[in-house]
């Protein structure tokens, strides 16, 4: 019951603050849609002559206005790399709205909570919730966009991807599997790695200090667009490498055992690490 | 006792912060530690306070050892540093979320303690707005609030003017007479003198002196 109480206060102390992040979030999702439809209209008018395309503007296909990813980095082609721009800005925003206020909170007015709740792991299970419940509600917010922006400008409500959509975005085509595309499940995927990815971010942040844990946030985010191995779990967000479109992809249940076993160990280890920690109120640096 | 302190000492970065401190106040006295700036008596409550541990030596509050017992101790009012709160939200409010999370004390105990400390109930103006002199006096407010068996005190008069330097005064009294073990650090030589039972001198680090006053009812 204290968690939860001391939750609801972490939502108080954050509501003009998340309200900021998620009006921030929404405006880079409306960029990015807009950029999306400017992307297919040039990919349309330089179409060759008699190629006709249908594409149907769906949720889904607004969706991969912001998570359609990249292929893992080869350099084969003399290509410099570049982690794709959409992505990026979506995880890097989500990143960086988390930081400051779980480590912040014990310089202020969340020392007194803590020792209210009367233990170390209340207030830091609570801290993780607090992540999560963010999260989620950052997601909704760009979900919401892409729904809006097919409601208005597109055909509906369809987790649906068109092919041609795919073929437009230059999506790594002669990797696709057979249609049909549905977003519906790679989403699920693309929570799953954000939830990982803020409490991965919350352990570090307390272990080394809030701007090393946005930096290695951030190392972590191009390290999956580029394509390390296992450690690059931000991949599981990516389309371009989704079992759900590309042949040989990854599959959502080991999206989520990867993801799982990240979140569930930025827990563990981030609580470890406070409950050693010493707390300075105010002198505490960030 | 209510509080022991057992030989403590505490390094930071290599530097010796306390340097096998040992102290003790019992039920229904007030214990005031004194000494300059950078003597270490902040630290000194916030190893009390479960905030910090002690790479030696024991902390021990109403028979339970800090950090091995418990991360905190179980009934205890603190107040150190300027006092922080929730911005946007009325002192009422503030101390009502405060309360909430332990469930120990309801709207009018709340009200009763704002009275003590001089503040209005129905005061709208969130905390930002409010001068040094009343964020001190929520400060003291929401470290009273639920009658603590200890009373951790970090400069409370900072900010406060005479009306309320009296009613710090008097809450300190009140706590006391209620039973309560108050520490507390003052730079006010005076104050601190008239209200406390015993003073420990604090300096780099160690215990350099201990003077006790006769005849305040120390139990």
């Amino acid at each position: 019951m204290r968690c939860l109480r001391c939750l609801v206060m972490d939502v108080l102390a954050t509501l003009r603050s998340t309200g900021i992040w998620l009006t921030a979030c929404a405006f880079c999702c409306v960029l990015m849609l807009v950029a999306l439809r400017l992307e297919v209209g040039m990919a349309l008018a330089g179409a060759d002559d008699g190629m006709t395309f249908d594409v149907a503007f769906t949720l889904g296909d607004y969706l991969l206005g912001y998570f359609a990813g990249c292929v893992p980095f080869t350099g084969g082609d003399d290509r410099a790399f570049a982690p794709p721009i959409g992505w990026f800005v979506f995880f890097l925003l989500l990143v960086v709205g988390l930081a400051r206020y779980p480590r912040e909170s014990l310089r202020g007015f969340g020392q007194q909570v803590l020792i209210a709740c009367g233990s170390r792991w209340t207030w830091w299970w609570a801290k993780c919730v607090w992540v999560a419940g963010s999260v989620l509600l950052f997601c909704a917010t760009a979900l919401l966009v892409a729904l809006l922006f097919s409601l208005i400008a597109g055909s509906g409500p369809s987790w649906s991807v068109s092919p041609d959509m795919l073929y437009l975005i230059d999506f790594p085509w002669q990797e696709l599997r057979g249609a049909p595309y549905d977003a519906l499940s790679f989403m699920g995927a693309v929570v799953v790695v954000a939830i990982s990815l803020g409490l991965f971010q919350l352990c570090l942040s307390f272990l080394f200090g809030t701007i090393s844990g946005v930096g290695a946030s951030a190392g972590l985010l191009v390290a999956s667009a580029f394509g390390v191995g296992p450690i690059g779990f931000c991949a599981f967000s990516m389309a371009a490498r989704c079992g759900a479109f590309v042949a040989d992809g990854w599959l959502l249940a080991e999206a989520i055992a990867v993801c799982g076993v990240v979140a569930i160990a930025s827990m563990l280890v981030g609580g470890i690490a406070f409950n050693r920690r010493r707390c300075f109120g105010s002198e505490d640096s960030l | 006792m209510s509080i022991e302190v057992k030989h403590v000492t505490k390094h930071i970065r290599g530097v010796t912060i306390l340097d096998d401190v040992s102290l003790s106040v019992s039920n229904g006295a007030i214990a005031a530690i004194a000494g300059p700036n950078g003597s270490g008596k902040t630290m000194l409550m916030r190893l009390i306070a479960g905030l910090i541990t002690p790479d030696k030596g024991s902390v021990v509050v109403d028979g339970a050892t800090i950090g091995i017992d418990r991360a905190f101790p179980e009934s205890m009012g603190i107040l150190i540093e300027s006092p922080q709160f929730l911005s946007a939200y009325t002192g009422r409010m503030n101390l009502c979320l405060l309360a909430s999370i332990r469930d120990k004390v309801g709207g009018e105990a709340i009200d009763k303690v704002l009275e003590e400390v001089g503040l209005r109930k129905d005061d709208k103006r969130p905390f930002r707005k409010y001068s040094l002199g009343m964020k001190q006096r929520l400060g003291l407010a929401a470290a009273v609030l639920e009658s603590p068996s200890v009373l951790l005190l970090d400069e409370p008069s900072n900010a406060l003017d005479r009306d309320g330097v009296r009613m710090l005064r008097r809450l300190i009294l009140k706590e006391r007479e209620r039973g309560a073990a108050v520490l507390w650090a003052c730079h006010d030589r005076e104050l601190m003198e008239s209200l406390s039972d015993e003073v420990y001198y604090l300096a780099e680090g160690h215990i350099d002196g201990h003077e006790i006053f006769a005849g305040r009812g120390l139990s």
